[in-house]
């Protein structure tokens, strides 16, 4: 028999125990008061040490009764995604929001298995103009529609 | 008291076509917003405020008012389409809304959403013109420690939203406690675990947050399927509900709308508690609970009712008292302000016609939002036949955009990218991430009020016992730990024992 | 390079100008900034548009606006916050709050005042004091926060009256506001939104926090008439450009602001704001700016209030 019965809720447990001691690393220069007076550290080490707590119960439990292996990994499709979006946080303050939402469009479509570059442009620029529409003129967010080295546009 | 004569003064001023014009552009604006995730309620208003200048002041809160309205129901409207919380209310509506929408039944969830919300908003409509004062000085008999057991209570029923382990989602609910309370400690002024960035002070924004954990990590999780194409059912079963789907959803309105307009009056959160509650005690009562998270219409008419009535009776406070409960009712006394209004319970006498003109056209509202939401229903079905690798880049455009117009602040951005990658961490682990959010929102103002009950009873903790109200919700608070946890031991005994045999 | 200034300077406005709001909509930063803006880009002739950089006690929107171009079509809306508390309470801040600016026009400012209750027993400033000074640490005052206005100037009362008061910090003025309407609280320092409540005959309101009496209150005294001088504290709001913003638009954008300044309407709803219109020249402004900062330094210190 393994020794981790339950992947799932073993790893869970390492998570949330990784949480409680990065909050109790970085709370400790806080001060903790008392519990009639309390500071700004003491929930934050009461929150640490649950985590700490319950996390490693949950990974022990991990070890005990079974549950169902976990499911592999794809870190691709949300690599392209989490890329488009920082292209595009990167991209619009300079850039414009015009090129920025067609560059996440595009990029983002890259993600799934039936991409076909004319459709992710042709609908990158479909989308890219209604976000102008919306956002710039009907909303008035401040953001420039072209990139700023041509005038920006706003 | 006159109440039919003064809905009659009422329905006179609201029911001019000038009005009922006004009522039709707020419903629609707000509605169209509130689509949009991150934009909101607040600058929408904030940015008519100029417009109503020239409107007649009934007119003006009539429009802003639609606007309001409209905002949270149209949030409902891509929590169920494409599970995406828009705003911190539709995170209920998401668990089950969006399951609904997956298995064809998107039509029947965002009628019952709209039919919750129209009941929900008549009801409690009638309950601030018929019971504003007393239900405001029960509001003023919550002092920190009422605020703090109400929180208790809160984060217990969160641990019934997740449909997996107990533990686990006991342990989310604290890592959202933790992440709440990212930012400026509110007694001391010291910022906490903000590590350097301007932005973290004012703590972590729930837009990114939600969507980092719902929207993104829930498109990485069904990219990753080679049936990602078919994330939506090809069979989509009628657009509205069956009469035996009504005749399961109403009680669920009922007791949501119940819910709804008792925490409504609370001032922070109150309206976004009562979805929560509602939730849980539509799953509570439930014959089979195990349905919930997995298209359980109950799970959606429910919070979406209590929604809709906390919106509508938060006006009370501001209304009856002048306080404004939340951004867009501070928003409201502005616009009172520039006509030379100063809100209170002057608003209640003085002028009749604007506040009664104003309650009806609360209703009329809420009708508007059933005439423009029905037909809408077809076109938003429509828009999940959308090939899903067409649909996905625009939700996160949408999304994208919709974090950086939260604060106008590309940091929110960021935000979401790594709560992006949480999120598929949470999805991978099987850790569901509504009770994280609702810890969340609440972690922070469990502990201030926590902190300020003990500073104003200078350390007594016995405060919290003391008070009738507080005691009331500690006591069932214990009853709700109970009914959580007894079965969660038997199930795993029985777990145990399946094994061992 | 100076000429083009001036060139630019004669023609200005020639587009459209962005109003930088460091806080949310609905606060009070935010209404003055679209109650001005407004009548101020009719005398301009090119539309004002308010934009809301919220962000870490107004420091992030400011920040931002220290680093625009100082053409005169970014503008920021500045306040006491910002410029006169914030140095103190964060250390590390991304803007010098005097000479990362060209100050352009001092709007008005707002005055607190000292409400308690409508069945407290307190009927004047000083039983309140005297009670304060028998009861060390008894009384509890709310405030929006720490830093605040609220939170300030109750420190600049105990300070003043030598009294010991324990300070309760809500998140905002709005849920300390009700508090104190509720009877949870003794005493607060509010913002002139509060007069509301008086009026309702929730609260008394025992005295104000400016040198002179408020046309909108005239029955409250100050706190100097009772005999507790010390405790000045009016929240500014008034216009700035970032460092460098060239000499005649500053006066072109004075001018009229000042104007704005004298029409009936403006000066209507400042009376309802229980504000002081202040106007003058940008210099006034700047030595205004500079008086401050200074006199703040010591309040913050005693308050205890560090954010970073």
């Amino acid at each position: 028999m393994p020794l981790i019965r339950n992947p799932k809720d073993f790893a869970a447990g390492l998570l949330f125990m990784a949480f409680g001691l990065a909050a109790l690393v970085i709370a400790r220069s806080y001060p903790l008061g008392t519990a009639s007076r309390m500071g700004p550290g003491y929930f934050p080490r009461i929150l640490g040490i649950l985590l700490l707590g319950l996390g490693s119960l949950l990974s022990l439990s991990g070890c005990r009764s079974g549950g169902e292996p976990m499911s592999r990994w794809h870190w691709r499709p949300l690599s392209i995604v989490l890329l488009s979006v920082l292209v595009w946080g990167l991209a619009a303050q300079w850039l414009g929001l015009v090129v920025a939402s067609l560059a996440l469009v595009f990029v983002s479509s890259v993600a799934s298995d039936e991409f076909g570059w004319r459709e992710a442009l042709l609908s990158g620029a479909i989308q890219a103009a209604s976000m102008v529409a919306v956002f710039i003129y009907g909303l008035g967010v401040p953001l420039p529609v072209w990139p700023v080295f041509l005038g920006g546009g706003r | 008291m006159d109440l039919f004569g003064n809905l009659a003064l009422g329905l006179g001023v609201a029911v001019t076509p000038l009005n009922l014009f006004y009522a039709f552009v707020g419903t629609l604006l707000g509605t169209l917003i509130g689509v949009l995730p991150g934009i909101g309620p607040v600058p929408t208003i904030a940015m008519l405020l100029p417009i109503t200048y020239y409107l007649p002041p009934v007119s003006a809160l009539i429009m802003l008012a639609g606007i309001y309205y409209g905002a949270s129901y149209g949030g409902s409207t891509n929590a169920i389409l494409v599970n995406i919380p828009g705003e911190i209310s539709s995170v209920v509506t998401v668990l089950d809304g969006h399951q609904m929408a997956r298995q064809g039944r998107a039509g029947a969830a965002l009628c019952v959403s709209a039919l919750g919300s129209f009941f929900a908003g008549y009801v409690a409509t009638v309950v601030i013109a018929a019971f504003a004062p007393p239900l405001v000085e029960l509001a003023l008999k919550f002092d920190a420690a009422e605020y703090f057991s109400l929180m208790v209570l809160g984060l217990l029923s969160a641990v019934v939203l997740a449909h997996g382990s107990v533990l686990k989602a006991i342990l989310m609910i604290i890592l959202g406690l933790l992440l709440g309370i990212v930012g400026t400690d509110v007694e001391s002024g010291m910022a906490r675990f903000s590590f350097e960035a301007p932005e973290l002070t004012d703590g972590i924004g729930f837009v990114g947050l939600a969507m980092g954990l719902f929207a993104f990590a829930e498109i990485a999780v069904n990219l990753e399927q080679k049936s990602g194409r078919h994330v939506f059912t090809e069979n989509v079963t009628g657009l509205w509900m069956t009469w035996a789907e009504f005749k399961q959803v109403f009680p669920a309105i009922l007791r949501g709308t119940a819910l709804g307009t008792m925490l409504g009056i609370l001032s922070g959160g109150g309206a976004t508690l009562s979805a929560f509650a509602s939730y849980t005690v539509e799953k509570k009562l439930a014959k089979d609970p195990s349905r919930f998270g997995k298209g359980a219409i109950e799970g959606v008419a429910g919070p979406e009712s209590a929604n809709n009535a906390g919106a509508q009776t938060s006006f009370i406070p501001l209304l009856r008292l002048g306080i404004p409960s939340n951004a867009v009712m501070a928003l409201m006394v502005g616009a009172l302000m520039i006509h030379n209004i100063q809100p209170g319970p002057q608003v209640m006498n003085k002028p009749p016609d604007l506040f009664w003109g104003l309650i009806v056209s609360m209703w009329i509202g809420n009708l508007m939002l059933v005439v423009l939401n029905l037909p809408l229903i077809g076109i938003w079905v429509k828009l999940l036949r959308v090939p899903y690798r067409l649909l996905y880049p625009a939700i996160v455009l949408i999304c994208t955009v919709g974090s950086y117009t939260a604060n106008n602040n590309v940091f929110e951005v960021w935000v979401a990218i790594a709560f992006g990658i949480l999120g598929y961490i949470f999805a991978k682990l099987g850790c569901e991430p509504a009770p994280l959010l609702l810890g969340f929102i609440l972690g922070p103002m469990l502990e201030e009020n926590l902190r300020r009950a003990l500073v104003l009873s200078r350390g007594d903790f016995t405060v919290f016992f003391r008070r009738p109200i507080s005691l009331t919700m500690l006591l069932m608070a214990a009853a709700l730990l109970i009914l959580i946890v007894v079965p969660a031991i038997r199930k795993k005994r029985e777990e145990v024992f399946v094994e061992e045999s | 390079m100076a000429l083009a200034g001036l060139a630019q300077a004669q023609t200005y406005p020639s587009k459209p100008i962005r109003m930088i709001v460091p806080f949310a909509p609905g606060g009070g930063v935010d209404t003055t900034a679209r109650m001005i803006s407004q009548p101020l880009a009719e005398r301009l002739g090119q539309p004002i548009a308010v934009e809301n950089r919220a962000g870490a006690g107004g420091n992030v929107g400011t920040e931002l606006a220290a680093r625009e171009k100082p053409d005169g079509y970014a503008l920021l809306m500045g306040s006491l916050s910002p410029h006169s508390v914030n140095p103190y309470l964060y250390s590390r801040l991304g803007f010098d709050p005097i000479k990362s600016f060209t100050p352009i026009v001092l709007l008005w400012t707002v005055p607190n005042i000292l409400v308690v209750p409508a069945a407290s027993r307190f009927n004047s400033a000083q039983e309140l004091v005297a009670y304060a000074k028998a009861n060390p640490g008894k009384l509890n005052f709310g405030s929006g926060g720490v830093g605040s206005s609220q939170h300030l100037s109750g420190v600049m009362l105990s300070t003043a009256a030598k009294i010991d008061m324990v300070h309760v910090a809500f998140k905002g003025a709005g849920p300390a506001g009700t508090a104190l309407v509720a009877g949870h609280l003794d005493l607060m320092l509010d913002t002139p939104p509060a007069l509301v409540h008086v009026a309702a005959g929730r609260l008394k309101a025992l005295a104000v926090t400016s040198k002179s009496r408020n046309p909108a209150i005239p029955n409250v005294p100050t706190f100097d008439e009772l005999g507790i001088p010390g405790v000045y504290m009016e929240v500014w709001y008034g216009i700035v450009g970032p460092a460098g913003t060239p000499r005649e638009i500053v006066n072109r954008v004075n001018k009229e602001a000042n104007a704005v300044l004298q029409t009936p309407e403006i000066k209507k709803r400042i009376l309802e704001f229980a504000a002081q219109i202040r106007g003058g020249t940008p210099e006034e402004f700047e030595q205004f700016m500079i008086s401050e900062l200074k006199r703040f330094a010591d309040v913050v210190k005693t308050s205890g209030a560090k954010a970073e």
